[in-house]
């Protein structure tokens, strides 16, 4: 899996690759927007870490960019300035998370491995269930039309659910499934997950079994 | 030497240097002063003045009037025809006499009538006079005198050579009123239109200094009075109308609270900047202690300089948009429900990797804050982060429009955490509490929470919540 790092601190970017390289990935880096944008636009990554201050093009212009360009591989936002309005408009422009500095390495290994996209998912495949529609290209989905936003894990819980629709899908199933590179997890978590994706897409399209686990459903098929 | 206690006018100087007050109250002293000398010396010069008006008119009448009633006698000699009409020349000793005399050949001279009033004294001329009057030739005219008179006081005399037809030789007339008495009665009279005139300039003065003092020195109250305001905050600069002697002083002050404001503005800056460009070398030192040895002193220390740079940006940036919201007055309108929206997802993706967290919105319709959005955002982000930190699943934002409080709105912020006990509760909800100063980088950051919901005149609430953890109510301003 290839990584971009666009970082302008020669340290930081330095030890972002090794802990990459360290992670498995492949990473190329680029020192500077312009070589960032360059690099994203001409070569295929599974995700971009980039930071905004950077010099000759600042970071948001590269993101801007790139969406144009239609690049939509993840991108995590590394930034020192940490005002939420300026999150919220770095999502905005079509980053997929935003991690500001200074950061634990671990966590934002993490956060990488949650985004990183699948090898499967360059196959350009298109789930429906019903009016629910996954699109792993571009990792869209709809509802009757309607974009969500959900987040990386909730997207690959969906994702799999989507994949298995009308059979069992148990919790150890999905947090093995969920969390294969990740520490032990508590499986509420899955809980959890499914709570807000109920929410999200529609408390009748994910069933309970007790004691077995969980079922996507397409709802006006049910009935 | 310094020791010895300050002497009267070393205390008076004091005084006059640290009172303006005290100086136009000196000035006023020293002109009332001024005044009452230039009427003593006028009064003297007044006394002179009042002889030749009041006594010599009379006596030079009288003269004339004898020398009219002046004839030959039946040996040659000189005889009064007549005397004068005034009785107080006849009454002994009445302080108004007559003297004429014969100017012998030899220079001498012999007296030839007194009036009757001098009984059998005689006006003694003093030498000069004599001399003078030996030296005027007949017709000369009136010549006046103030001498020493019969009675031992001041005689004011008109003396006068003439020659009378039909009489032998020349004969010096004299004719003299005893001053004091009536310069007595008249000085007294004087005195005291005096004495009530410099009263009442005195008064005056005073009364203008006063005047000067309420009135001259008015614009430095308000000015005082200004200046505070621009302290508390009130105001940003000198606004006022002030007289053209005040008008250079507020020019400076108003240069140097610019001044000043720039300086603080620029210092915020640097500290901005500063804090924004420690944080890359900060996550590169996070990382190089992450990935050598557990060296625990280092990392607190980097841990203890992240949470500084933190907490100096906050401030920073709570302290400028204060500054902002205290110099305009613009009315911002931000949609809540949308930016609540958005918030929430950043926020799942925060703790998407490490902990799963439902962050869940409920709300009836949207509301508009009347404030600024990255404002909002700060402040319910503050909340939301703070719930998903401490909450185990859990969290449930609520956007209410409240009907307790008029043009208010909240936003309700729970948790299923461990939430606060009632004593930290309320000491959180204190004015400027501190919960989080102990440890930088660690608690709520509610005493930055604070201060932004106080420049919007908002409250915050804590209250245990119905899912077991903290439960934060936001009210603040929503537009009409």
């Amino acid at each position: 899996m290839r990584v971009l790092v666009v970082e302008d601190d020669k340290n930081l970017r330095e030890q972002l690759a090794s802990a990459l390289t360290d992670a498995g990935y492949t990473v190329d880096s680029a020192a500077d927007g312009e070589e960032g944008q360059f690099l994203g636009e001409t070569e295929p990554y599974d995700l971009a870490i980039l930071d905004l201050g950077l010099p000759k093009v600042d970071g948001l212009t590269v993101l801007k960019a790139w969406r144009k360009d239609g690049k939509n591989m993840p991108v995590l936002i590394l930034s020192a300035r940490d005002r939420w309005s300026e999150k919220v408009e770095g999502l905005d422009l079509g980053a997929n998370d935003y991690v500001t500095k200074p950061f634990h390495m671990a966590e934002l290994l993490a956060r990488v491995r949650a985004n990183v996209r699948r090898q499967t998912d360059h196959q350009s495949s298109v789930l429906e269930v019903g009016d629910l529609r996954l699109n792993s290209a571009t990792g869209q989905v709809t509802v009757n039309g309607a974009p969500i936003k959900l987040t990386a894990y909730q997207y690959k819980v969906l994702d799999y659910l989507m994949h298995h629709a009308g059979r069992i899908v148990s919790r150890t199933e999905l947090t093995e499934k969920i969390y294969s590179q990740d520490h032990e997890r508590d499986s509420n978590t899955i809980e959890v997950f499914i709570g807000i994706l109920r929410r999200k897409v529609g408390a009748n399209r994910i069933i309970t079994e007790k004691g077995l686990g969980y079922r996507l459903i397409d709802p006006a098929e049910a009935q | 030497m310094s020791d010895e206690p300050p002497g009267i006018i070393q205390r008076f100087r004091a005084t006059i240097r640290h009172s303006i007050a005290a100086r136009l109250l000196t000035i006023a002293g020293i002109s009332v002063f001024g005044l009452m000398l230039m009427g003593w010396i006028a009064h003297a010069q007044f006394n002179g003045r009042l002889l030749r008006l009041l006594i010599d008119p009379e006596i030079e009448s009288v003269a004339d009037d004898l020398i009219g009633n002046a004839g030959p006698g039946l040996n040659d000699d000189l005889i009064l025809r007549d005397l004068p009409y005034d009785p107080r020349y006849l009454q002994p000793l009445s302080g108004r006499y007559f003297q004429i005399a014969l100017i012998r050949e030899d220079g001498r001279l012999e007296t030839q009538t007194i009036s009757p009033s001098l009984v059998d004294a005689e006006i003694s001329l003093p030498g000069n006079v004599q001399r003078e009057m030996l030296a005027a030739r007949a017709g000369d005219g009136a010549h006046y005198f103030s001498i020493d008179g019969p009675d031992g006081g001041d005689l004011r005399i008109v003396a006068r050579v003439e020659s009378i037809p039909d009489v032998q030789g020349r004969y010096l007339f004299v004719v003299g009123v005893a001053t004091r008495e009536i310069l007595e009665t008249a000085g007294t009279l004087v005195a005291w239109a005096f004495a009530v005139f410099v009263t009442f300039c005195a008064l005056m003065v005073a009364g203008v200094s006063a005047l000067q003092i309420r009135i001259g020195l008015g614009p430095l109250h308000e000015l005082q009075r200004d200046i505070a305001a621009v302290r508390r905050g009130d105001a940003d600069r000198l606004e006022g109308d002030y007289p053209a002697e005040i008008q250079p002083v507020t020019e400076e002050l108003n240069a140097l609270v610019d001044h000043n404001r720039e300086v603080v503005e620029r210092a915020r800056r640097h500290v901005g900047n500063l804090a924004h460009a420690l944080k890359t070398p900060i996550a590169v030192l996070k990382n190089a202690a992450a990935g050598g040895g557990e060296d625990a002193v280092l990392k607190q220390s980097i841990d203890e300089m992240e949470g500084f740079v933190e907490r100096q940006l906050r401030r920073a940036r709570v302290a400028a948009r204060a500054d902002a919201s205290a110099g305009s007055t613009i009315a911002y309108r931000t949609p809540v429900l949308q930016n609540l929206e958005d918030l929430v997802f950043m926020m799942e993706q925060k703790y998407d990797a490490t902990k799963a967290m439902d962050i869940s919105i409920e709300a009836e319709g949207d509301v508009t804050f009347r404030g600024e959005r990255e404002d909002l955002l700060e402040m319910a982000a503050n909340l939301i982060d703070n719930a998903c930190k401490y909450g185990t699943s859990q969290v449930i934002v609520r956007l209410l429009p409240s009907f307790e409080s008029k043009g208010l709105f909240e936003i309700v912020v729970e948790d299923d955490g461990p939430g606060l006990s009632d004593e930290e509760i309320a000491k959180a909800m204190q004015r400027g509490a501190r919960l989080d100063e102990a440890a930088p980088g660690q608690g709520l950051g509610l005493s930055i929470l604070q201060e932004t919901v106080e420049l919007y005149a908002g409250q915050l609430i804590f209250e245990r919540a119905q899912l077991g953890g903290l439960k934060a109510r936001l009210l603040l301003p929503a537009t009409d």
